[in-house]
């Protein structure tokens, strides 16, 4: 039976989202994710907002900064940073991207590690140093991606290789599997059915952008479309009713349509429930 | 340089990969991309990451921005994220990398504004007192004497003497002549951020008050002898008054309250 960090439906915590989310409770969105570096070292009238989210809601951590791949050392004063705040807001568990954000210094945005053997090693060996500091499994999202620049295997492949080999979890982000079964053409459900199901924390939903038919961009910008919607649906039929967050990113809407897109969510968890690898979901 | 020129002599066939791929991001014209990515997909990583940048940038100095003009304003952008190393994992502490940059990498061109490191300096203070976390909090006494007391300073204070008018510059009042300008930027009660123009003098008050151990009274006494204005009782009633308006205002937030029984 898999064990989730959390339960039910998600949404991601912006700042721009700390006034319009001030009357919405845990009953309509069961948790919320924050990236660590929006928030560590912020005080004043922001952190004393986001003090009043984490006190009423449950929290996870979706870094941005780890840069988990990256030719730099990993930044042990940061990662013990991130470990604190954790402690200091009860956040449950932190996630981060199998990408790298730095090269000679930060460059704040995700890039694709070459799918190699030495790869695998490398990243593998820094998330286990990640483990250690954080005293608890590290969650690795699959990122979104417009090049492979040295691909020696498959991105799957990759993917289960690096959790096999550093014993970490995955956030799985079936907006991602979209976008990268367009942009590379590889089968999206193929990839669901490959994901091992106890190593699944949970989900992300996100809309994209058509930049092409044949080219998707992961910006987190417009709602959620429906062929996601339905891959989706497919994750909690072959892998049982998971914890889900939706993110958004920019032209953030109302509060209501927001609502209307957790309320989704929770629809096809509800016509899931009770599939085998699912767990109890309390927002039903 | 021996040690990092080691490193790339066995460094794995992908960390030289990311490198380049990193380094063509950074800096198009002069790395070339991948030779297994098509430009068209580079291109995608290229835009992502400038236009994110950008946004930092220009969220944090809207004021310099509009002044220097976009294709200025682009090219120095281009230029601190091709030159710059980034040590900050903080999104919110770009602007200081920025500054940074300016101090130690940036070179003026004919037309960039000779109070450019100035106001950039005066927009990254407003985010930093917005956001800059509270130290402890000590006992407060609101109303307690100024004079007698440990005057208590706003959790975030700063001030600076700047020799342009920075807080007076615009797009509108963009070529300024130099005029010392001393600035306090602060954190109000209502946790918004406040803007004082003083003067030199009393900037040399707001760093007595910042050490927050000796009264009010003895503070102005110590400020007057480092002036060379010991005994000058208008001086003194001076200082005074400025404590007053300062605690007004929410510079100064009262007196530290003493311990029942001391």
């Amino acid at each position: 039976m898999p064990s989730y960090p959390v339960s039910g439906a998600g949404l991601g915590l912006r700042r721009a989202l700390l006034g319009p989310l001030s009357s919405v409770g845990p009953e309509q969105i069961s948790f919320m994710e924050v990236a660590p570096e929006n928030w560590i070292g912020v005080g004043g009238r922001l952190g004393k907002e986001f003090r009043r989210y984490t006190e009423q809601f449950d929290f996870l951590c979706h870094g941005l900064s780890l840069s988990i791949g990256s030719p730099d050392p990993l930044d042990i004063k940061f990662i013990q940073q991130v470990r604190d705040f954790m402690r200091e807001h009860g956040i449950k568990a932190y996630s981060e991207h199998l990408s790298y954000c730095s090269s000679e210094g930060h460059m704040y945005d995700l890039m694709p590690i070459p799918f190699t053997e030495e790869a695998v090693k490398y990243v593998a060996q820094r998330i286990k140093t990640v483990q250690d500091i954080i005293e608890q499994p590290l969650i690795i999202e699959n990122v979104s991606g417009y090049a492979q620049p040295g691909k020696e295997m498959d991105e799957i492949d990759f993917l289960k290789a690096v959790i096999e080999e550093s014993d970490c979890r995955l956030l799985l982000d079936v907006n991602n599997v979209f976008v990268n079964s367009t942009n590379h053409g590889f089968d999206a459900k193929d990839y669901l059915r490959k994901i091992p199901t106890d190593r699944i924390s949970y989900l992300h939903i996100a809309g994209h952008y058509e930049e092409a038919s044949d080219l998707l961009v992961d910006t987190h910008g417009t709602s959620v479309t429906q062929n996601v919607w339905d891959l989706l649906d497919y994750t909690y039929q072959q892998h049982g009713v998971i914890p889900t967050l939706l993110e958004r990113d920019f032209n953030i809407p109302s509060v209501p349509e927001l609502m209307s897109e957790i309320d989704v969510i929770k629809l096809l968890q509800k016509n899931n429930s009770g599939r085998a690898g699912g767990s109890d979901v309390r927002t039903v | 340089m021996s040690e990092q020129s080691e490193f790339m002599q066995v460094q794995p066939t992908f960390i030289k990969i990311q490198k380049g791929f990193a380094d063509h991001i950074k800096n198009p014209d002069v790395f070339e991309r991948p030779k297994d990515v098509d430009d068209r997909h580079m291109a995608i990583y290229r835009d992502l990451f400038f236009k994110n940048v950008m946004g930092f940038l220009t969220g944090a100095f809207p004021v310099l921005a509009e002044i220097v003009g976009e294709p200025r304003w682009t090219q120095i952008g281009r230029d601190f994220f091709s030159q710059h190393h980034n040590k900050t994992p903080y999104f919110l502490e770009i602007s200081r990398e920025f500054l940074h940059y300016l101090e130690h990498e940036y070179s003026a061109q004919l037309g960039d504004p000779d109070y450019f490191y100035e106001l950039a300096h005066y927009e990254w203070l407003e985010l930093y007192v917005d956001v800059e976390p509270e130290g402890p909090a000590t006992l407060l006494d609101a109303d307690g004497d100024l004079l007698t007391g440990i005057p208590l300073l706003s959790p975030v204070v700063e001030g600076y003497l700047y020799q342009y008018p920075v807080h007076q510059i615009s797009l509108e009042n963009s070529s300024p002549k130099p005029q010392p300008s001393a600035l306090i930027v602060y954190r109000k009660r209502d946790d918004s951020v406040g803007f004082a123009e003083t003067n030199a003098f009393t900037l040399q008050l707001l760093v007595l008050l910042k050490e927050q151990r000796l009264s009010g009274h003895q503070i102005l006494i110590n400020l007057l002898q480092q002036s060379g204005l010991a005994g000058n009782e208008a001086a003194y009633q001076g200082g005074l008054q400025t404590l007053k308006q300062w605690w007004a205002l929410g510079i100064v937030l009262g007196v530290k309250a003493s311990v029942i029984g001391e």
